[in-house]
């Protein structure tokens, strides 16, 4: 017999079902598996009818549970559902199906409406999968295909664990961004990917994800503005998306407001930040009408590297950085002088608020601590005048404390002041604060530096602790 | 009465039919080479492609459905062929299966889009169910792929099986 040609071909298999299709013409050899493959049969005829085969028998078999169900009470909210509209109905039956497994584990019946249902999502999902990526059809050919409740409901029932692992990348890619276009349900697609087991495949897949977020800011942008869900932003490190800094404030805004609860435990959002100080300003203001924590978290562990957080002219905010920005990040962040001038204004609000006297005591103290053992001179002498101009005394520590007894670096921070000469506020305030002894000190100069001891001398026999020296 | 201008086609095999211009503008092809030529003349059209055979089924369709067009097949087949198509349709489709497949030919070179569906799900119908070993069969085709390449397809539309 002849062969048809392959138009001819290609026509004839436009008739079969899918079935046939796959599992039968497309092993007949190469040359019919490529016709399958490249000519697309139909293949939008094949999906609507299997999509309403589907949806149908889906709606059939919870139908059929629901008449072995006779224990659980209708709410009312639902039964309003049930007798207003069609899709309430098919959300009920949803509803009821899972309510009925978990109670009733062990019956057959249910168990089995449950496998087909695994079933039918994962054919819901391959599906896709072959639409977009295998057949290269584009969104707008099926645009149709998806104005179903159904068709949604079902599709975003199962997540994408039966999509081959080698080609998540893409079908995830086409699969989302398309699928948000239309449904605006954005973040609830990347939700079931992520929870799928795909995710963990790597960062291949991950960069995908990110990709496809870079590919349409406009999706989360819909998405955002529709959808209260968004999980979308704890999983997906949001700051490495490369355009976000294009979305407009607005935008922004919004997704603070959403996600201010839980947002700023999730990110550091420095970079943003840095390069949208207008984000900055906004997430503090959103963030703060709802959760305090959360500005803490923001300010403290999220923004250490924010380097404009002191450019902020805004009372509220000024307020909000005094209360809640810790005063390690202070200190960490400003490695220079005139940094540490620009924060001062703040430390000194800082310091004076009450209820944190005895943890900024402490704290101090610590700081001193290090910054000696450091030998970060010009930022304790400066942090020294400071404590002196509202407290007096700087808290005193112990010479253990700071090494001073194996470690040399406490005597050159005292020879690195500013006129190159030996700086009496530091000495002062090392025999005032600790309980290092003066005899002690003043060997250790003597031994070190004896013509700085007698360039110093009158001034140092001011010092109390030197004066039995004279 | 005026005459009915008429059409003369050359099958393959040089064997001539005269053809009511009306009946066989269902051709896409006939159509397009008439609208070039003298209306005045019966046009002579060589068709190069179909044998006598297969053009005097076509013809035979033309002749039918100009007047009773025919009723769209919906794909994809959900039963049999017989079952969505009408008596005369069935009665045609009554031939062996080489000179089906040389109508789809035909069909496909005429352009007549109604026949060649018609032809198409007729073969879509005897292919319906039959495995991979029967549709080569059936066509006369061989098998090119390899034991590894044809488990790999079966693998990868296992999802379709399992629905």
């Amino acid at each position: 017999m002849i062969e048809p040609g392959d138009d001819c071909i290609s026509e004839i298999l436009s008739f079969l079902p899918l079935g046939d299709l796959l599992l039968r013409a497309a092993l007949v050899n190469k040359n019919w598996f490529s016709i399958i493959e490249t000519q697309q049969i139909n293949w939008l005829r094949h999906i609507r009818c299997f999509l309403e085969q589907t949806a149908s028998r889906y709606e059939d078999l919870v139908a059929s549970s629901l008449q072995h169900e006779s224990e659980l009470i209708l709410p009312n909210d639902d039964f309003h559902n049930y007798q207003q509209s069609p899709k309430g109905m098919r959300g009920i039956y949803k509803k009821r199906a899972k309510q009925l497994r978990r109670k009733l584990e062990d019956d057959e019946f249910l168990e089995n409406v449950a496998s087909c249902q695994v079933v039918l999502m994962r054919i819901m999902a391959h599906e896709w999968y072959y639409l977009f990526h295998h057949f290269r059809i584009s969104f707008q050919e099926i645009k149709w295909c998806l104005n179903s409740q159904d068709v949604k409901e079902i599709l975003f029932c199962r997540n994408l664990n039966y999509i081959p692992r080698s080609d998540m990348e893409v079908c995830t890619r086409d699969f989302l961004v398309n699928f948000a276009k239309l449904s605006h349900i954005y973040s609830k697609g990347v939700e079931r990917v992520l929870q799928s087991e795909n995710f963990n495949y790597g960062s291949s897949f991950h960069n995908a994800l990110l990709k496809t977020v870079n590919y349409d800011l406009e999706c989360i942008e819909i998405s955002i503005l529709k959808n209260p869900t968004l999980e979308l932003f704890e999983k997906i490190p949001i700051t490495q998306i490369p355009n976000l800094e294009d979305c407009s404030c607005c935008l922004f805004r919004e997704m603070m407001k959403r996600i201010s609860l839980r947002m700023p435990y999730r990110h550091d959002l420095s970079e943003l930040f840095n390069a949208r100080f207008d984000f900055f300003q906004i997430a503090i203001e959103e963030v703060s009408k709802r959760s305090p924590r959360g500005v803490y978290v923001l300010l403290g562990e999220r923004l250490g590297k924010c380097e404009r957080i002191f450019d902020i002219e805004n009372p509220q905010l000024e307020a909000y950085i005094v209360r809640y920005y810790k005063l390690e990040h202070i200190f960490s962040q400003y490695q220079e002088y005139e940094s540490f001038q620009k924060v001062k204004p703040y430390l000194n609000i800082f310091l004076q608020s009450k209820p944190y006297k005895t943890y900024q005591t402490e704290l101090i103290r610590q700081i001193i601590i290090t910054k000696i053992r450091e030998g970060a001179y010009e930022k304790l002498v400066a942090m020294l005048e400071l404590f002196r101009n509202y407290r007096g005394l700087p808290p005193k520590f112990k010479a253990e404390e700071i090494g001073i007894h194996d470690d040399e670096r406490v005597y050159y921070s005292m020879f690195n002041a500013r006129d190159g000469g030996l700086d009496l506020t530091f000495l002062e305030y090392l025999l005032e604060c600790s309980d290092y002894s003066g005899d002690e000190v003043w060997n250790k100069l003597q031994e070190r530096e004896p013509s700085l001891m007698k360039r110093y001398y009158a001034r140092l026999c001011d010092i109390e602790g030197f004066i039995y020296r004279q | 009465m005026s005459e009915t201008k008429q059409v003369e086609l050359t099958s393959k095999d040089k064997v001539s039919f005269k053809v009511d211009r009306d009946v066989i503008l269902m051709s896409g092809l006939v159509k397009d080479m008439l609208e070039e030529g003298d209306e005045d003349e019966t046009p002579i059209i060589p068709i190069p492609n179909v044998d006598s055979k297969p053009l005097q089924k076509v013809i035979e369709y033309c002749q039918y459905h100009h007047k009773e067009p025919a009723q769209e097949i919906e794909k994809p087949l959900k039963g049999k062929i017989e079952d969505v198509i009408c008596d005369w349709d069935k009665k045609f489709l009554e031939i062996d299966q080489s000179l089906l497949i040389e109508l789809i030919m035909a069909a496909n070179y005429l352009n007549i889009k109604d026949l060649l569906d018609l032809t198409c799900a007729k073969v879509a119908s005897m292919i319906k169910g039959k495995s991979p070993e029967q549709i080569r069969e059936m066509f006369g085709i061989e098998n090119d792929f390899t034991p590894e390449e044809e488990a790999k397809i079966r693998e990868e539309n296992k999802w379709c099986e399992e629905a």
